[in-house]
């Protein structure tokens, strides 16, 4: 137990958390720690939990047995609004912006979970904290878009602006469920290093989905492998070999199977 | 490709001629042209006399009343058309919108709720406008004599129901993702509305309620009819005295009115999507 209290807490913990979907299985019981500032990406073939896995630490879904807690709180005791959004956000794709508000209105909306209903109400004709949401525009890369109607923006730059969304917000933990997926090579590398300039600059925690494995050894610190709602590997990046990744996107049963 | 070539390969079946298309509409050419024989023209579509009064109404359109005393008539009563219909507009917005977002059940949390809200509310609109504008009037003008607030609560009510209605549409027909992603940042069902699902919603409402001002103009015009003044009223006196001069100044100005709104609404769209 000493050895325990030596190490920095964990800031994400599932303690023997499973999730079922009508009998099937979606995630076994499983058991996680993810320090503070770890950047970890989730890898595994399509239905293997990863998607459920990120759900049930946005509390957006509850597990069936175990727990979900955050820096020490049970992810089902938090208030969904200013507490769990403090705590955890979730970035999303560029469809996700409301396309007829302005981009710092849509940067605003990060805010809402701390709001008062007026204060909300107010800041659509007074913009409210208003040199927070130029900070994040500015750390996004495109300051001068505060006013420009967002659906008048590229796909690029509105990607940019849920970024600077989540910034607002100032979640500690950063869910990202394949948030590169929808993009080619070169806006997908750029998203990235966007993604974990930010993450690293502000100490947040990273946690994402992701289907191409050199993303993943190149912007993360920690891969976890899941297969049929287990943990196939758990380990740092520079320890991910082809092998095991090829054992763990292998279709056929198993990863013994794998061929090298 | 494949289904083009696939289709033209294959030989087309061969009907006779009675079995086709072209069989049927001979039939119905046939029925049309005989019962079109059938009418007694001269008589009985025209009453005796009619053609004339035709005439007349063509010739007063070349040439309406445009003395200065009339003109000043057809603007008061324009303009207190108008304001029947800003009057109505502004009580049937009032009613429109709480209620249709209300039935919209935007606001509900749990399903039970939003099932009991959009039901309750959704039937309350319904009883609004499912009694005509005019039955409205003739019901108010019974109660409240021949007073502007007769034509102005007929004209609200119903278009109150119609606008809820519309807009309880409209506001849950917005795309569900970015009000998920509101959401999930910890806004309440209060502020998904008032980030998410009005900004989204307010060109089409904006559009249809711009829609039903013209209608409510219209309808001001007829409510004259009933005998609360405006256009309506002064064109009823004047088809009565059978000037139809007057009666196409007075339309005339109606049109302009109407034309107007629509040049206003089309404005306003405009800068809103700038």
């Amino acid at each position: 137990m000493t050895f325990v209290a030596l190490t920095p807490k964990p800031l994400v913990v599932l303690q023997g958390v499973a999730k079922s979907y009508n009998g099937t299985a979606a995630l076994s019981p499983l058991t996680l720690h993810i320090r503070d500032g770890e950047r970890v990406a989730l890898l595994g073939p399509s239905g293997s939990g990863k998607t459920t896995l990120l759900n049930l630490i946005g509390g957006v879904i509850k597990p069936d047995q175990g727990a979900v807690t955050l820096d020490g709180i049970d992810v089902a005791s938090l208030h969904p609004g200013r507490e769990l959004a403090g705590l955890v956000g979730v970035m999303h794709q560029q469809l996700d912006l409301v396309p007829h508000l302005s981009v710092m209105h849509n940067i605003m909306a990060g805010r809402l979970g701390y709001w008062s209903l007026w204060r909300s109400l107010v800041s659509l004709v007074a913009p409210q904290e208003k040199p927070m949401v130029q900070d994040a525009l500015l750390r996004v890369g495109i300051p001068d878009k505060l006013y420009e109607r967002t659906s008048h923006l590229s796909g690029g730059e509105q990607q940019r602006v849920a970024l600077a969304r989540l910034l607002a917000q100032g979640s500690r933990v950063v869910l990202a469920d394949e948030p590169v997926a929808s993009l080619d090579p070169a806006r997908a590398e750029d998203l990235m290093q966007l993604l974990t300039r930010i993450v690293s600059e502000s100490n947040k925690t990273l946690i994402a989905s992701i289907h191409t494995t050199h993303l993943a050894r190149a912007y993360f610190t920690r891969a976890i492998g899941l297969r049929q709602g287990k943990v196939q590997f758990d380990l740092p990046v520079v320890k991910l070999s082809d092998n095991i990744l090829n054992g763990l996107y292998n279709l056929s049963e198993g990863p013994a199977k794998a061929k090298a | 490709m494949a289904s083009i070539t696939s289709a033209k390969a294959q030989p087309k079946p061969r009907h006779s001629f009675f079995q086709g298309r072209g069989f049927l509409t001979l039939i119905l050419v046939v029925a049309v042209l005989w019962s079109l024989a059938s009418v007694n023209w001269v008589e009985d579509v025209v009453h005796p006399g009619g053609w004339s009064a035709i005439g007349q109404l063509v010739k007063a359109a070349l040439t309406p009343e445009l003395s200065a005393s009339f003109l000043r008539l057809g603007v008061e009563s324009a303009w207190q058309t108008v304001a029947y219909a800003v009057a109505g507009m502004c009580l049937a917005l009032a009613i429109g919108f709480p209620l249709g977002v209300l039935a919209s059940g935007a606001l509900a949390r749990s399903r039970g709720a939003r099932w009991a809200s959009a039901g309750g509310f959704r039937f309350t609109l319904g009883f609004l406008r499912s009694i005509h504008e005019l039955v409205w009037a003739w019901l108010f003008v019974v109660a409240l004599g021949l007073s502007p607030m007769a034509a102005v609560l007929a004209l609200g009510i119903p278009y109150g129901g119609i606008l809820g209605r519309i807009y309880a549409d409209i506001l849950n027909d917005v795309p569900e993702q970015p009000l998920r992603a509101l959401r999930s940042s910890g806004a309440s069902e209060w502020k998904v509305l008032l980030f998410g699902r009005l900004p989204m919603a307010m060109p089409d409402m904006l559009s249809y309620s711009f829609y039903r001002f013209e209608c409510a103009l219209r309808s001001a015009a007829i409510m004259g009819f009933v005998g609360v003044g405006g256009l309506g009223l002064q064109i009823q006196l004047s088809l009565g005295d059978l000037r139809y001069e007057e009666v196409w100044t007075l339309l005339y100005f109606l049109i302009a009115i109407i034309t107007l709104v629509d040049g206003w609404s089309a404005w306003v769209r405009r800068s809103m999507t700038r």
